[in-house]
Formats: C-alpha cells, sequence, structure tokens
C-alpha cells in the first residue's frame, strides 16, 4: 500500500515536472503544446488524489493522511533532484 | 501583476517576506537546525553515552531500577522511571525524597541514576545527550526560560509571516518548481531558496504553525485567565490527578512493577513511557503507568493508576475533551514522536530542508545587495553587519555542534558539571566564529568554518571506530541502525560541509558588471530592489 502510494505520488510529481518547458524539452526532446501540458497536469493531479486511499489503507485515518504528505514531498524531492542533477541525454540541451 | 494595485500588494509582501525573514533569522536558524537534530534525540541520547549497551530485554531494565530504587530510595516521597525501549540505552530512575520541614523542595533532577541494559546501575559519563538540542530549540541557553520562548514565538510568528508572504509574493515558485540554475550566483541561490522551501513546504507550515501552538498558552493566555482565575486550576483541569493520598507510614511491599506495566500496556493498548511510583513501601503505595507518546499522534497520552501493593487498578485518566486532542494531536505533530523510523528519516530531511531555506534566505540577502552596492569594496554598516552576522550564525551554529560532539567524547569521565561543559563548549566555539567575523574578511571565514566543521564531523566516526566498542563496523555488523544511522549521518554532513567549504574558496566573483545607469544610493532602497525577485 505505501510503495503503491509512493510510486503514485513520485509519478504525480515526474509528470508536473516535465510539462514545463524546460525539463519537457531536454528530457523528450520537443517543447509540449498546451494541450500536452495540460493533459500532463491531468494525470498528474489524477495522481496526486489517487495516492490517497492508498495512504489511507497503509496506515489508517489518523496517520494515513500525515504518510499522504511525506510521500508527496518526497517524491516531488526525488523527481526534483533527478531532473535537475541527472544529466540529459546529449543533443537534448 | 495585472494592474498597480496588485503590484502594490505583491511588492508590500515582497517587502513583508525580506524583513520578517531577516530580522530573527539567525535566532531562527539555530532554532530549526537544533529542532531537526532533535528529531534523533533518543539517538543521539544513546550516541552520546557509547559505554552503554543497547536494550533487548526493558523487562529486565525495569526490574533493575525497581530493585535499584528500593535499595536506594526507600522511604522516598516519589519515584519516577522512563521505561526503557529498544531505542534507549537503558532506564532513567530518579526519586523525590520525603519533604523535610524547612529544607527546599527537591526537584527530580537532582536524584537520579541510570539503569543500564542489564539492570543494574550503570557508570556513565555525565552528558545532557540529544536532550540538550530538543531544550535548546525552544528554551535556548544562558537566559531565562520565560524570555527564551517569548523569543522563540516572535521568531517563529516572523517565520510565519515569512512563509505565507513568501507564497504570495513568488507566485512563480510553484511554476519555476523544477527549475534549478546552476553556477548562476543569484539565480541559483534564489533557486535553492524555493526548491527547500516549495518542496517542503508542508512540513514548514506544519511545523511553525504548531511549534506555535506549543507555546499558545503562554502567547495568549487571557482565554486561560478568564475561565481558571485560581493559578494552576488551570493545569489541574488539563491534567486531572486523582485525589492525593495520605502516607498511612505502614510498612507493606510494592508490587512487582514488570507485571503492572505489562497489564498497564494491555489496557492503554500502546507501549508505556514512564512509570511514577508515589510514597513506594508504605501500605497507601500508588503506581501510575504512563502510555508512551511513540504510538500515538497526540502527546497528551493517556495513564492508569494501580494501587501500589495489591496491584488492583484504581483508576484511569479520563476521556481528554476535544480541544486537548487537538492541542495534543498538533504538538505530537510537531514533535515526530509516534513516527516510524522512515518517517522520522523524512521528518528529519524536512528539518534539513528548512535549515537550508533559512540559511539561504539570509545569505541571499546579501547576494542580492551586493550587485547593488554603489562601492562593493566598501559595503555600508548594514550590508557588513547582516554579511558577518550570516557567518557567525549560519557557519557558527553547526562548528558549535561538531565541537559539543567532540568535548562528549574527550572531556574526561571525572570532570565536575561535565555536562554543563559540554554545552559551554558549543557555545565557546559559537563565541569564536562570532570573533572571528568581526575581525576577518567573510568569504575566508566561510571557507574556514564550513571546512573545519566538516572536517570535525568526518572525523567522529573515524573516532567512534578507533576508541569506542561502537563504531561503524561494529553497530552495522550487530544491526543497530539508530547508531549506525548517527554515524553515517555525520559522515554525510561531514562531507556535504567540506564540499561547501571548498566551493566558496573556489568562488570567483563575479567582475562588477557595469551598471546599467548610475546608481544613486537613495535608489538602493530595499523596497525597490525586493520587486520580483523571482525574475
Amino acid at each position: 500500500m505505501t510503495a503503491l502510494a509512493f510510486t503514485l505520488a513520485t509519478l504525480a510529481f515526474a509528470l508536473f515536472g516535465l510539462s514545463t518547458d524546460e525539463h519537457h524539452r531536454k528530457r523528450l526532446g520537443n517543447r509540449p503544446d498546451a494541450v500536452t501540458v495540460l493533459r500532463m497536469r491531468g494525470g498528474a493531479w489524477a495522481a496526486v488524489a489517487a495516492a490517497f486511499p492508498f495512504a489511507i489503507g497503509a496506515q489508517g485515518w489518523v496517520f494515513g493522511p500525515i504518510l499522504w504528505v511525506a510521500l508527496l514531498m518526497l517524491g516531488a524531492g526525488l523527481v526534483f533532484l533527478a531532473l535537475n542533477l541527472i544529466p540529459a541525454p546529449a543533443g537534448r540541451k | 501583476m495585472s494592474d498597480l494595485g496588485d503590484k502594490g500588494f505583491r511588492q508590500s509582501q515582497a517587502f513583508l517576506h525580506t524583513w520578517s525573514g531577516l530580522l530573527l533569522g539567525w535566532v531562527l536558524f539555530a532554532v530549526f537546525a537544533a529542532g531537526t537534530i532533535a528529531y534523533y534525540r533518543e539517538g543521539l541520547n544513546r550516541w552520546m553515552r557509547p559505554e552503554l549497551a543497547r536494550v533487548e530485554q526493558p523487562e529486565k531494565v525495569l526490574a533493575g531500577a525497581q530493585r535499584f530504587l528500593e535499595g536506594k530510595a526507600p522511604d522516598a516521597k516519589s519515584w519516577f522511571i522512563t521505561m526503557p525501549g529498544a531505542t534507549s540505552y537503558g532506564a532513567q530512575a530518579s526519586w523525590v525524597p520525603q519533604v523535610k520541614e524547612g529544607a527546599p523542595r527537591a526537584r527530580r533532577r537532582d536524584n537520579q541514576a541510570t539503569i543500564d541494559a542489564n539492570g543494574e546501575p550503570a557508570k556513565v559519563r555525565e552528558t545532557r545527550g540529544g536532550e540538550f538540542f530538543y531544550r535548546f530549540h525552544f528554551d535556548l541557553y544562558y537566559m531565562p526560560v520565560i524570555y527564551a520562548r517569548w523569543l522563540v514565538s516572535v521568531a517563529a510568528l516572523l517565520m510565519l509571516v515569512a512563509i505565507l508572504s513568501g507564497i504570495v509574493t513568488h507566485k512563480k515558485i510553484f511554476r519555476d518548481f523544477f527549475t534549478l540554475r546552476r553556477g548562476k550566483s543569484q539565480r541559483s541561490w534564489l533557486d535553492g531558496h524555493n526548491a527547500t522551501a516549495v518542496l517542503a513546504l508542508p512540513f514548514h507550515l506544519m511545523i511553525t504553525y504548531t511549534g506555535l501552538v506549543t507555546l499558545a498558552v503562554m502567547l495568549l493566555p487571557w482565554a486561560t485567565i478568564a475561565t481558571f482565575p485560581k493559578e494552576g486550576a488551570f493545569f489541574e483541569a488539563l491534567y486531572p490527578e486523582g485525589e492525593a493520598v495520605e502516607r498511612t507510614g505502614r510498612p507493606a511491599p510494592l508490587v512487582d512493577l514488570t507485571a503492572i506495566v505489562r497489564d498497564g500496556e494491555a489496557r492503554l493498548g500502546g507501549k508505556a513511557g514512564y512509570v511514577e511510583v508515589a510514597d513506594p513501601g508504605d501500605a497507601a503505595a500508588r503506581v501510575t503507568v504512563i502510555r508512551s507518546g511513540s504510538s500515538m499522534l497526540s502527546s497528551r497520552t493517556p495513564h492508569i493508576t494501580y494501587d501500589g501493593v495489591t496491584g488492583k487498578v484504581l483508576r484511569r485518566s479520563p476521556e481528554t475533551g476535544a480541544a486537548v486532542v487537538t492541542a495534543g494531536s498538533m504538538i505530537g505533530l510537531h514533535a515526530g514522536r509516534y513516527s516510524s523510523d522512515w518517517l522520522r528519516f523524512l521528518y528529519f530531511l524536512c528539518g534539513v530542508a528548512g535549515s537550508v531555506m533559512v540559511a539561504s534566505g539570509m545569505v541571499l540577502w546579501t547576494v542580492k545587495r551586493r550587485e547593488k552596492l554603489p562601492d562593493p569594496t566598501r559595503p555600508h554598516f548594514g550590508f557588513k553587519l547582516v554579511e558577518r552576522l550570516n557567518v557567525a550564525a549560519i557557519g557558527g551554529f553547526p562548528l558549535g555542534v561538531a565541537v559539543m560532539f567532540w568535548a562528549n567524547r574527550l572531556l574526561p569521565v571525572e570532570m565536575a558539571g561535565r555536562a554543563a561543559w559540554e554545552v559551554h563548549c558549543l557555545f565557546l566555539a559559537w563565541g569564536a566564529a562570532l570573533l572571528l567575523s568581526i575581525v576577518r574578511k567573510p568569504q575566508h571565514n566561510w571557507v574556514a568554518l564550513l571546512g573545519l566543521t566538516g572536517a570535525l564531523l568526518a572525523a567522529l566516526p573515524v573516532y567512534n571506530l578507533i576508541a569506542t566498542e561502537r563504531g561503524l563496523i561494529a553497530t552495522i555488523l550487530s544491526g543497530d541502525g539508530v547508531l549506525a544511522g548517527i554515524d553515517i549521518g555525520l559522515l554525510v554532513f561531514g562531507a556535504a560541509f567540506l564540499a561547501l567549504a571548498r566551493r566558496v574558496a573556489r568562488h570567483k566573483p563575479a567582475a562588477p558588471r557595469v551598471r546599467r545607469k548610475a546608481v544613486a544610493p537613495a535608489a538602493v532602497a530595499p523596497v525597490d530592489a525586493q520587486l520580483e525577485p523571482a525574475e
């Protein structure tokens, strides 16, 4: 349950991160158009929401919400580090 | 920024953000950093007592504590035992002697002993361990507690203002969240400040707000004064006690505490944190088992009282009201005592992010203004003051902590007032950093302080490996994650400080750019410089 919630949280922020102009260009090679950005953000919010029930399932109603926020922060932090510190594929600067 | 009104509002928020952040930022940094360390206070309690083994059988320790107290203080007024657990080094057994006519009331701290993992009174170095960081982060040191708490509260209030105004001013931080421009001086500082702020924003908001809640009764006393005019009545209502029992004078043997605690844990539904015995050895003896905060969110934990001779349950703490549960939960959320190992680690990381956020914000204040100085070689007094206080506070406090850890290892065990001297060492090193920052140029000081801190921190695990039985290899082999984790943490932080020092040493200030227009001193007004820093 926790692992699932964590995966969803990380996925959410990966989508958020890749929907920005700069990272989309660096990682995927082109600038995203408006529809792509909207879809990615929509997917990201959906993943954020989907992580919640799993966090509740893992830890209950008292500690579950705390776990959910904690996992969101962790996912965001990992994505932040990965996007900024892992070198982009060559030729896509 | 659609129209002038919005601009005016955001600009005023930027002003608020800058100055509320700066004013007590140095206090805030120390408070934040110490609070972050305090998430591992139990671990540090053990780490700073390397002669003691880990507790394997808590019941043996509790039985040992009872044996010790029965021999040492059989007719005490009360005993107090902190329950040993898997994260502790043993039990702390303390007692309050009977009050004698005219004699000053004894405190719990005056009579205490450490019971080790074998249940024997231990000979152990005198140290405050991780408790120091916990107390320091709201009581400070060398000053009356009440002033310290007010100062910390004001700092926390300013922090809350800084966070909220920061969100309002820099709406772009959410859009720019994933951006980190490296090697670009001011931009990089800004990105780092943003990232640490936004990444852990839920934590920052929670910790600042709940931190204020812990001191709310002191900050906003009027409601309690109005409801409970009599002094002390408030605390009696908040922590209801059973009726005090007169000592009978008839001796009677005390029940076995381990059995009582086992029963109490079953009834309370969680691990016991403390055991208190009133009038031990008397027919009127009472045993109170208090649940530990490690198994529930609220820090106001329930307790249960037994007859100390027959072992019958006498009373349970009443159900607490919604307000008490709310306050207790907020304090619990703040202190994270309930948290599992992983969650605790996240708490710690968030605390580190918060400390970096405060520190980078303070440095950013100077970075941004340096470029706008009319003559960068001769900055004005305010700039010099902030720049040098930054060195003293942000460079000095970590150095003090490193020096304190070394003092814990090196001060002679038989030294009088040893625990206090460990703490003095922290402040001596911090004071030295302040002196250094007054007499020398800031950049050299950054390198010296960060480098020294890094070297000292990284050398600690090496010393442990050589001079104690609980070096990194031994702790990893025995699966002692707490001590191994602290040693690894010290290595990581040591390396990070050294890398930072190297970075600063290699940094060449960019050649002063030709200003687009001659800046008259009057135009350097901070408000002007504040406009849209995220651009």
